[in-house]
């Protein structure tokens, strides 16, 4: 009981002073957004491409073409977004580099095609391959829907899909953010409240309480989670509102991952913040293991397709070792595909990493008090 | 005599500035450099950044794992399996066909090893002869729409080039493609030169801020308040010291992209990009100074800088170049800064041929006097 005491003392203690530093509470609640915000501004490049259109023809076979480049689309939407079809526009636009690809429909293009042999071209400023086969593949694409319509299918595809339907990457990227907001908000608020206590030479009495370092321990989660809770609700909101991300599953199995996550983050902040003693390391360590964890855990699945040489290999292999992957797949289960194969597993594994972290961070507590120097 | 002890004076004055300015740059750094903490924290999104998007969206070029069975047997069959095999972009295949073992493969696709598993089947080449459409069975792990745009619209590809090449009459339409430059500019080597920008400027800004913060943070700030210093030889002693460690930030970040990315700059465009680099990072480490003295405290200036910057590096033309981002994004970067940092820096490094350097030099002088000149004026406020 009085261990309970003390902890919930240690928050309240913490939350206060948290509360008296209005700044340093607005950065805590809102950086996860920002970089959750620009993260997601990136996310549309992978399904949708703006595109101009040089139509120096302008017959009915041209128009067809341009058409059909607005109407090609993935589960997620339209692979193009042309801008224009106005050759002067386009053209200019594309010297001026104001645009990296242009395409271009020649004069006399209809007519061509009527005699089978028409031919359409991508011209590039080629300073990012990505962009390149992006734009190259989606203009295949294109071509060859024209050709089906003109000269028939030349080969069907029937495809066998592993879910119903393929998750968006808006979808699936949200899951991985909502997780990041989780991770980033408890690594770092109880990273930097463990450390500060060194910082503002609070420590020495922190450790000298006649307490169990259990009870030190779930006082500074506590705090954390304290803080991180009005984080995390804000990214969720922005999520849905902004975001239109739709969670599937229930809300039990979601406030249950979350809840696990954030104990997961706190567990991880406290172990860097005991470790490092200094509120320098532990926010740039942190900060930048929690972008980090978002990319190598949260791409676990889009990893596991490419790794078949180095050093994605290796990248993939390190990402099956870190407990956050768990975590991350089980979410994506949870909210977005309903696959629940191996939803069991992950949650055992992220539970057991959960707890043996929390374990590491009061044993490092506890040699922290053995180490303690006289200055503190 | 009168004038020559004027122009000793002003001499004796400028050196007196000189002096202070180098005293409190000689300090700074060298606090920079005993504290391996303030050394490696801004060093760290850039790298992070460059090897795990480097490693993650760019290390392959183009190249698809997949799984390719064919179970026919004759010409047309043999003459689509080629296709898929030989199918290249301009710097790498578009294909690499992990297994041909039917069990292997589907095993393989139900666990997510691979994300498409393609099909030729046994009466591929019966249906051809017949007059009648073969039909090709896949089978994907699709995880996400991403994935499976990279898989199909490659598979889309082959069945068009297999057309052209195999079927007369079946392409009226041919894509040709013409570029700028011989081969494209490999994803990782731009993600690695993206972070060489970065380092630029997170590395001049934060290095500045928490210089500035640490006065406060050491407790330190009370001596500065009473030295009988100009303010401008602080302020300017702290951008040059900022500057000087930020550029040792750049230049180890711009050894491991060219070590491990392949980021190769043409020499004769280093002078303009070197000119952009220290522009910036002067604009920068003056934007620092101001949020080091605005917020006094490392836990608030290194979430907002580091966050910031690692932010600005997705969404504003360090991942993907911003001709390439959806309108809306485009319009909010014409607002944002650093975008003009990645876009004009991607331009004069890769481009056949860059726009003209002068006025963008001028931008940036611009950027540098504008960020100088918030920096001494917020420190100015809380000294």
């Amino acid at each position: 009981m009085t261990g309970i005491r003390a902890a919930v003392a240690i928050a309240v203690k913490d939350w206060t002073r948290f509360v008296r530093q209005p700044f340093l509470m607005v950065i805590s609640v809102v950086i996860p957004l920002v970089f959750i915000f620009f993260y997601s501004l990136v996310i549309p490049v992978s399904n949708n491409n703006p595109i101009m259109i040089a139509d120096l023809d302008g017959g009915p076979v041209a128009e067809r073409l341009s058409e059909v480049m607005r109407t090609i689309h993935s589960d997620e939407g339209p692979y193009y977004d042309v801008r224009t079809t106005d050759p002067e526009t386009a053209l200019k636009a594309f010297d001026d580099a104001e645009v990296l690809a242009v395409v271009i429909i020649p004069d006399g293009f209809s007519q061509a095609v009527a005699a089978g042999d028409a031919r359409v071209e991508l011209r590039l400023n080629n300073i990012n391959s990505d962009y390149s086969k992006n734009l190259r593949l989606r203009l295949d694409a294109a071509v060859g829907a024209l050709n089906e319509e003109l000269a028939g299918t030349v080969v069907e595809v029937e495809e066998t899909r592993r879910l119903p339907t393929d998750p968006t990457m808006l979808g699936y990227i949200s899951t991985s953010l909502l997780l990041f907001g989780c991770l980033y908000a408890a690594m770092v608020n109880t990273g930097l409240q463990i450390a500060a206590e060194w910082n503002d030479r609070t420590v020495k009495n922190l450790l000298l309480a006649p307490l169990g370092r259990g009870a030190l321990v779930a006082g500074k989660v506590i705090a954390g989670l304290g803080q991180s809770l009005a984080s995390v609700a804000l990214v969720l909101l922005v999520l849905v509102v902004g975001f239109d991300f739709r969670p599937s599953g229930s809300l039990l199995a979601m406030a249950g991952i979350i809840g696990v996550v954030l104990l997961m983050g706190a567990g991880i902040g406290m172990v860097v913040g005991v470790a490092s003693k200094k509120t320098l390391a532990t926010a740039s360590g942190l900060i930048t293991a929690a972008v980090a964890l978002f990319l190598v855990s949260g791409n676990e699945e889009s990893m596991r397709g490419l790794a078949w040489g180095q050093p994605i290999t290796a990248l993939w292999q390190l990402s099956r070792t870190l407990p956050t992957t768990y975590a991350f797949m089980s979410a994506r289960s949870i909210f977005l595909t309903g696959d629940v194969s191996d939803l069991a597993r992950n949650l055992v594994i992220v539970l057991i990493s959960t707890a043996a972290i929390l374990g590491l961070a009061g044993w490092l507590l506890r040699r922290a008090y053995t180490h303690l120097t006289g200055g503190q | 005599m009168k004038r020559i002890n004027q122009t000793h004076r002003i001499s004796g004055h400028i050196s007196g500035h000189l002096d202070r300015v180098g005293a409190v740059a000689r300090k700074d750094v060298r606090q920079w450099a005993r504290d391996r903490q303030a050394l490696a924290g801004p060093m760290l999104i850039p790298l992070v950044l460059m090897f795990l998007c480097g490693i993650l969206f760019g290390f392959g070029g183009d190249e698809w794992n997949i799984g390719l069975v064919n179970e026919g047997q004759g010409p047309h069959a043999a003459a689509f399996e080629a296709e898929i095999r030989d199918l290249r972009s301009n710097i790498s295949p578009y294909f690499r066909v992990v297994t041909t073992d039917a069990e292997r493969a589907e095993q393989l696709v139900d666990g997510g090893r691979l994300h498409l598993v393609v099909t030729i089947p046994a009466d591929f080449d019966e249906r051809v002869e017949a007059g009648q459409t073969p039909v090709l069975h896949t089978r994907t792990y699709n995880i996400n729409t991403d994935m499976m745009k990279n898989a199909r619209l490659r598979l889309t590809r082959a069945i068009q080039d297999y057309a052209a090449a195999q079927v007369p009459g079946a392409a009226p339409v041919t894509v040709t493609q013409t570029t700028t430059r011989p081969s494209d500019v490999w994803r990782r080597t731009f993600i690695g030169h993206s972070a060489v920008v970065l380092a630029v400027m997170v590395g001049s800004a934060l290095n500045a801020a928490i210089m500035v913060a640490r006065e406060w943070e050491h407790r330190t700030v009370k001596e500065v308040r009473l030295a009988p210093r100009p303010l401008g030889d602080v302020t300017a002693g702290t951008l040059v010291a900022a500057v000087i460690a930020g550029g040792v930030s750049t230049l180890v970040t711009l050894a491991v992209a060219a070590a491990v990315f392949g980021v190769r700059i043409p020499v004769g465009r280093l002078p303009v990009l070197a000119g952009l680099a220290a522009l910036t990072s002067l604009a920068c480490a003056g934007l620092g100074v101001a949020i080091g003295a605005w917020l006094r405290d490392y836990r608030t200036v290194q979430p907002l800088l580091m966050i910031t910057f690692a932010g600005s590096f997705f969404a504003s033309g360090g991942f993907s170049s911003l001709a390439t981002l959806p309108r809306a994004v485009q319009t909010f970067d014409r607002f944002w800064p650093p975008a003009y940092v990645f876009e004009t820096m991607q331009a004069q490094a890769w481009m056949a041929a860059p726009p003209p350097a002068v006025p963008v030099l001028i931008g940036c002088g611009v950027a540098a006097a504008a960020g100088v000149g918030i920096g001494a004026w917020t420190l100015h406020r809380r000294l």
